[in-house]
């Protein structure tokens, strides 16, 4: 009777520090990875079609709490005036950590021959330039 | 945004929070604005979600697409603007006693700073970069002026030697101004710290690149002297800040059009893998700290 109560707890105690009976292998993210490239090109593109200037960040900040909200994700807005925090709760207890990316681009005027170009035009009349973006893509930052 | 697409997929096994931070004005905010890192570490960001760790990606035009570049420690230098304002007398070119030449005086300081880097702070320990790139006074083949404005920029790898440095340029330009019957006014705007890879997450990252690309895909880099903002986040908590190789195979990437070319050119090939990492990276990160 004892020694069944001592291996239930032992169990229990396992089972808690043990964080997932079903870890998350490097195959299972590979796959993943593998499946929402086309949703990464298709972002990237977009992103670098549109680029924004420092501080001057607003549809960039809105088609990224746009396309996170769509994943479900909670979103808090107006952070360093254009910046976006999306978060994700695992349905596992654990730490929190903080993955970053940059949004911003420079105005530098794009000379690269792409259906996606750099579609902004500056108050200079020079095209600008996602030289610097995306970033969010994949969270990169490029500069 | 990948890699937010694919921890979402794995949200069941998931053991802890993943907070995406989308940042403004990484290139730096307009003048007389806040921005950026700083502003969102000021607003209280780590104080309301206490993540334990950052990572942060930088793709790049020196690494052949698919390839991960990563450097233990100091990676990216410390960037500050300085300007010096060199007060001299105004008098006619023919007559430089009658005032105070405040353009030999600057040229003076110009050479004097060159021994900062070269003479005077330890190389040993890390190396530093001082370059002006502005020099700016006078109207007139004749007049010697009243002043002349000297700007440049400092980069570093300590923040001991930074302090150092910044003690020494006022030093050496007030004390060269001086020698001359001049004066000088130093202004230091200090800009982003050192980004520094926390070396304890090296050997936690490196296997999990070395899956991901393959051990032949993964390089340590040299020392970089560009500055990053993300220093700011990894001055808070442990930080590790990579890069992703996204130069065609068949171009050379120590000469393909660089990040800020209007030339540059993304190998989209790189991507999954850049997801990847990432990916991994949050993945195992939260596993393992969960484990305890």
């Amino acid at each position: 009777m004892i020694r069944h109560a001592l291996s239930a707890v032992a169990l229990l105690a396992f089972g808690q520090l043990n964080a997932s009976a079903n870890p998350i292998d490097q195959e299972t993210v590979k796959a993943l990875a593998e499946q929402t490239d086309p949703a990464v090109i298709e972002w990237r593109r977009h992103l670098h079609q549109h680029p924004e200037l420092s501080n001057r960040e607003y549809e960039t900040s809105a088609y990224i709490v746009s396309q996170m909200k769509a994943l479900g994700l909670e979103v808090e807005t107006g952070i360093a005036h254009t910046g976006v925090v999306a978060i994700l709760k695992g349905d596992l207890p654990g730490p929190t950590i903080a993955l970053r990316a940059d949004m911003d681009a420079l105005p530098v005027a794009e000379q690269v021959d792409l259906p996606f170009a750099s579609k902004a035009i500056a108050s200079t009349g020079a095209k600008k330039s996602a030289s610097c973006m995306p970033v969010a893509t994949i969270l990169t930052s490029p500069c | 945004m990948g890699t937010a697409k694919n921890l979402v997929a794995l949200k069941s096994r998931l053991p802890g929070k993943v907070i995406f931070i989308f940042q403004p004005a990484e290139e730096g905010a307009p003048e007389g604005e806040e921005g950026g890192a700083e502003l969102m570490l000021k607003q209280g960001l780590f104080e309301k979600h206490k993540p334990k760790v950052i990572f942060g990606q930088h793709v790049t035009s020196t690494l052949p697409a698919g390839v991960i570049g990563y450097r233990s420690g100091p990676a990216m230098a410390s960037a500050d603007k300085f300007t010096i304002k060199v007060n001299g007398k105004q008098t006619h070119g023919s007559r430089p006693w009658g005032g105070v030449d405040p353009i030999v005086v600057s040229s003076q300081i110009v050479m004097a700073v060159q021994t900062i880097a070269s003479r005077q702070v330890d190389v040993t320990k890390a190396p530093s970069v001082i370059s002006f790139g502005v020099i700016e006074g006078g109207i007139r083949n004749n007049i010697i002026p009243d002043s002349v404005e000297l700007i440049g920029t400092i980069r570093n790898f300590d923040m001991g030697i930074r302090e150092q440095i910044h003690k020494k340029l006022a030093h050496t330009a007030k004390l060269v101004a001086e020698s001359a019957g001049a004066s000088a006014e130093v202004v230091i705007d200090k800009g982003y710290p050192v980004t520094v890879n926390t070396p304890s997450l090296t050997e936690f990252v490196l296997p999990r690149f070395n899956a991901t690309a393959g051990p032949d895909n993964v390089r340590e880099m040299v020392l970089i002297t560009g500055a990053e903002d993300f220093s700011f986040f990894s001055q808070e908590v442990p930080g590790f800040y990579y890069f992703l190789g996204v130069t065609p195979s068949d171009q050379n990437p120590a000469t393909a059009p660089s990040n800020h070319s209007p030339r540059f050119y993304v190998d989209e090939s790189a991507l999954a893998i850049g997801t990847q990492a990432m990916t991994l990276l949050a993945v195992d990160y939260l596993q393992l700290k969960s484990d305890k």
